[in-house]
């Protein structure tokens, strides 16, 4: 369940909003039609968005930072990822659930190499994957939302945020263990994830 | 000794570090964005609600600032009153003949009605100005298409009617101080205003508005369904005949 404050409490918090609007709102646009490819259907969109980072407007530290920009491209892009999928009734269940929460125990660390230094090698591959499975670990672990803001935040339930992150971990998991490193690309928009 | 939880704290903050580098990555494509996006026209449907919702949200904040205004108000009324009535019982006790003619404008504001009381405290029981009884007070002013159709009067209750030919209705009254006024505020706007000098409030619901007021010695309302500017220009224009 989406639940939507949708209420600035202070001036800050407005001058805040309007400051991530005038920068940002020709990208979330961008972002929208580029996956529904549709004027009405964006404008929904980059509405819904705005009133979903009125939510997170306190935790907006700085409008130009990396974690700002992030948060609203993630937020853009899931909320027309879903509109497209309610728009093709699309009801696929993701069927491996059961299958990946059999197996959520981690290795030792000792059994798994960690290279820091090749950390955005691994994050990229992680994406490359799976973008939504890099996206999901960034909101859990680096910007520090909890799961049912991170549901908010996709557009997911609260139920697919934990099945989402056990798969992001086990396929990081998979990457860690591998001694292979091979040549990526960055993936880019996710029209093909849809 | 080294634990499972030990194991999980340090992948936690390997995760960070593979969400940081994910971010970075993103926000490349981001920026990139910026050139692509000059190729999709943006609505201006979409400048016109964002508008709207900040006008919205700045009204929401305005509207809670009344709310808690209104409140103080309520408050600094009830502390008034206290020291009001503290005081006059102490110097009750301490002077022996002692006139005092104390006029207050007390407002309660109840959950339906607001109560309006013009009280004058005389502690030696004097009676209220008779010769006011035969005087009235009229506005100099009346907004341009109206005119006088009628007048009431009941003892220092006085009642002036002015119409226009649209039939609608200003009602200026005058009465003593010690009259008491109903009015009805629920789901009104109360402001508190100043008429050259003298306390009263404007009370708004829906298209009829009440401008009362109360010098030592009167009150007056002016009734309509006129603006608030009108209404202030008939008041201050009131003259002694």
């Amino acid at each position: 369940m989406l639940i939507f404050l949708m209420h600035l409490d202070t001036k800050e918090e407005r001058d805040t909003l309007e400051k991530l609007y005038l920068k940002y709102h020709n990208q979330m646009f961008y972002i929208a039609h580029e996956i529904l490819k549709d004027g009405h259907e964006s404008q929904d969109v980059v509405q819904t968005a705005i009133l979903k980072m009125v939510n997170y407007i306190d935790r907006i530290d700085s409008v130009d930072s990396d974690k700002t920009k992030f948060l609203i491209h993630t937020i853009v892009k899931n909320t027309a990822i879903d509109l497209y999928r309610k728009r093709k009734r699309n009801t696929v269940v993701e069927a491996e659930v059961f299958e990946d929460l059999q197996d959520t125990k981690n290795l030792p660390l000792e059994d798994m190499v960690i290279k820091l230094g090749e950390a955005k090698i691994i994050s990229e591959k992680l994406a490359e994957i799976k973008a939504e499975y890099a996206d999901i670990l960034a909101l859990k672990y680096y910007h520090e939302f909890d799961d049912q803001e991170i549901a908010e935040i996709l557009s997911i339930s609260h139920e697919n945020v934990r099945v989402r992150l056990v798969r992001a971990k086990k396929t990081l998991k998979k990457l860690m263990l591998s001694e292979k490193s091979t040549d990526y690309t960055y993936g880019g928009l996710c029209r093909n994830e849809i | 000794m080294k634990s499972e939880h030990d194991d999980e704290k340090v992948l936690e903050g390997y995760y960070a570090y593979i969400g940081k580098h994910h971010v970075e990555n993103s926000v490349k494509v981001f920026d990139d964005l910026n050139e692509k996006r000059s190729c999709t026209a943006y609505p201006d449907e979409l400048h016109s609600w964002f508008n709207a919702y900040l006008s919205e949200q700045i009204k929401k904040e305005q509207r809670n600032k009344d709310r808690v205004r209104m409140s103080t108000f309520s408050k600094r009324v009830a502390v008034f009153l206290l020291i009001f009535v503290t005081g006059i019982a102490i110097t009750t006790m301490s002077v022996e003949a002692f006139r005092v003619k104390i006029f207050n404008i007390v407002t309660e504001v109840t959950e339906k009605y607001t109560a309006i009381h013009f009280t004058e405290n005389d502690l030696n029981g004097a009676s209220s100005i008779m010769a006011q009884w035969d005087s009235y007070y009229e506005p100099q002013y009346i907004p341009k298409g109206y005119a006088l159709v009628d007048a009431k009067g009941s003892g220092t209750l006085k009642i002036m009617y002015f119409s226009n030919e649209s039939n609608d209705r200003i009602e200026f009254s005058q009465a003593s101080i010690d009259a008491n006024l109903q009015v009805d505020t629920e789901g009104a706007s109360i402001e508190d205003i100043e008429i050259n000098g003298a306390a009263g409030i404007f009370v708004k619901k829906e298209d009829l508005s009440i401008l009362l007021w109360a010098t030592d010695k009167k009150a007056f309302y002016i009734l309509g369904t006129l603006d608030k500017e009108t209404f202030l220009n008939i008041a201050e224009s009131i003259e002694l005949k």
